[in-house]
């Protein structure tokens, strides 16, 4: 199956799950999609579902919090646990929270939410594995959204002063946050130029293009550059859904019958 | 006491590799030794406490035991929500060591003081709150902290080198207040820095012909709840006695538990900074004199509140 199969596969994952459990963020879940499908499907992530917790494992945290869909939906179609599991998505009693609790299932490993968090939590993931000599990635995705708060940059500088190059941080710029477009509200413009002002080597790429995705983490895992990696994912909110793509509403609707069955139908 | 807590810390790390340590740029003339000695496990994230507490969760993620280092009030309030999701959420084993927290700072101002860290912290569930008052106390807190295995806060005020009392590092276990004085009057629970001043209060009631002990509540939570008790029953009359604002402390907690336990019938008075940002620049003397809670206040209204029930 190509990633274009696969990523459209998480897309159905995806709404499937919001639809059922009434869910909100639509929109940031799909824009990630066919980052998460690369670095999952594309052995990048050295996933051990028999052994998910060993220390020199490899993490993926998910500091977006919000769009945990796309991450369960990501980890069930690895094997790290049977599919049915999603049913449990944001239902009562259930460790499967709509922003996801630590080590609730194989590959959760953080708990998000709170934007601002994820960097720093990678960060030091990927310290301790340079302090244990453990040849570990850790990938941190995070919204251009989230990149309003001051934490972000805070630790950005201190990964980069480190040289902690295993860390690949992925910037998903969909330049839509949840009260309207970046460059109404703090107008960020060249998302790259800053992550590489502090320091990281950037791919400023099309975050829909597997191709592209796929290119760059391959360059980046020849480990031939001393700093971290920043992927600017440069992406559309709603992504592959006509009527939820680049609308600020899918940050918080969910999708009702007809609106899930014409998703299901683009998406096939 | 934080080159107490240093220096036993760099005896830690010489036996225990898992342990590191992370500073958000404090510690000038204090960390320097323990930085040249374990260059790969020392790091200063700069002044940036939001980065240092993510940071120290994260290497607790791998298993390693990390210690996070800097001045009291920024670690406890500049980044309180990460100390929440990344720490308390999460339950990490991550050691917070807040340097120099009530008016330790004396002179520098309110900026630089820690009256709050208390309340906010002892409301974090899975969060252990301790406050160290002696070298004894922090040599004990540092080695129990570093294998305690779930988030605790251990606050580091100034040490009072005149102060040194007579129990040993196995006297100090998380949660069990220490006795250090026998009286049938009164009994008085002091944390961290207050307990100089407790005991030299103590001392100027003996000379009165009041009888005190004096307990050591060096950690706030999980509350010893059993020493409470048996206070309450020696004595019947209870005070506590701590250099943070009177809201939600020490004496706050102490109150909770007497106010629900109907067998406790006892008296009962806090001594704290009376909440108020309002003293004005001033030494930690000076500052202690118009909170209330130096020796001399304690003891005159101890004596007061015994006597004539005010």
């Amino acid at each position: 199956m190509t990633y274009e199969e696969k990523a459209k596969e998480l897309r159905r994952e995806i709404e499937t799950v919001l639809h059922r459990a009434g869910g909100s963020f639509s929109g940031g879940s799909l824009s990630i999609a066919d980052v998460m499908t690369v670095i999952f499907q594309g052995g990048f992530l050295r996933l051990n579902p028999g052994d998910p917790w060993k220390p020199d494992r490899d993490m993926l945290v998910l500091s977006k919090g919000h769009c945990s869909s796309a991450l369960y939906c990501s980890l069930a179609m690895a094997g790290m646990f049977p599919k049915e599991e999603l049913l449990n998505y944001g239902a009562d009693g259930s460790d499967m929270l709509i922003h996801p609790k630590i080590r609730s299932y194989p590959g959760v490993e953080t708990s998000s939410g709170s934007l601002g968090h994820g960097l720093a939590l990678g960060t030091g993931s990927a310290l301790a594995a340079r302090i244990r000599g453990y040849d570990s990635r850790v990938f941190v995705v995070i919204g251009d959204g989230e990149c309003n708060e001051g934490s972000v940059w805070e630790n950005a500088a201190f990964a980069a002063k480190q040289k902690l190059n295993h860390l690949i941080v992925v910037v998903d710029r969909n330049r839509l946050q949840g009260c309207g477009r970046d460059s109404e509200i703090l107008n960020y413009g060249d998302m790259a130029e800053k992550w590489r002002a502090f320091g990281y080597r950037v791919f400023d790429i099309d975050g829909h293009d597997c191709g592209a995705i796929e290119a760059a983490l391959k360059e980046t895992v020849t480990w031939n550059d001393e700093r971290p990696t920043a992927i600017i994912a440069q992406t559309v909110k709603g992504k592959g859904v006509s009527f939820m793509e680049d609308r600020l509403e899918w940050h918080y609707k969910s999708p009702d019958e007809a609106q899930y069955a014409q998703a299901m139908e683009e998406l096939r | 006491m934080r080159n107490i807590f240093v220096d036993e810390m760099q005896k830690i790390m010489r036996e225990d590799p898992g342990v590191v340590f992370v500073s958000a740029e404090c510690g000038f003339h204090v960390v320097e030794g323990l930085e040249q000695e374990f260059p790969d496990r020392f790091y200063n994230v700069g002044i940036a406490e939001q980065s240092m507490v993510g940071t120290a969760a994260g290497l607790a993620l791998r298993g390693l035991k990390p210690v996070g280092y800097t001045m009291a009030m920024f670690l406890t309030m500049r980044a309180y929500e990460q100390i929440r999701v990344d720490v308390a959420y999460q339950q990490l084993p991550v050691v917070l060591a807040g340097v120099i927290p009530g008016y330790g700072y004396g002179n520098s101002g309110t900026t630089h003081h820690s009256i709050e860290d208390t309340a906010i912290l002892r409301v974090l569930p899975n969060m252990t709150v301790v406050y160290t008052s002696c070298e004894t106390d922090v040599r004990a807190a540092a080695r129990l902290a570093v294998n305690y295995g779930n988030p605790i806060y251990i606050g580091l005020g100034r040490n009072d080198p005149d102060y040194q009392p007579d129990y040993t590092q196995e006297d100090f276990r998380f949660g069990k207040a220490i006795r250090l004085s026998d009286g049938k009057d009164a009994a008085l629970f002091a944390t961290g820095v207050m307990l100089p001043e407790a005991m030299k209060a103590c001392k100027r009631l003996r000379d009165k012909g009041i009888g005190i002990s004096v307990y050591n509540m060096h950690t706030v939570k999980p509350l010893d709840t059993e020493a409470i008790r048996e206070a309450a029953e020696e004595c019947g009359v209870i005070y506590t006695l701590e250099e943070e604002n009177i809201i939600g402390g020490l004496g706050g907690a102490v109150a909770e538990y007497i106010a629900e336990n109907d067998g406790l019938r006892c008296r009962f008075k806090r001594f704290g900074v009376p909440d108020t940002y309002g003293h004005g620049s001033g030494s930690i003397a000076w500052l202690r004199k118009q909170a209330g809670i130096d020796a001399e206040s304690v003891a005159d209204s101890v004596e007061r509140h015994l006597r004539k029930g005010t």
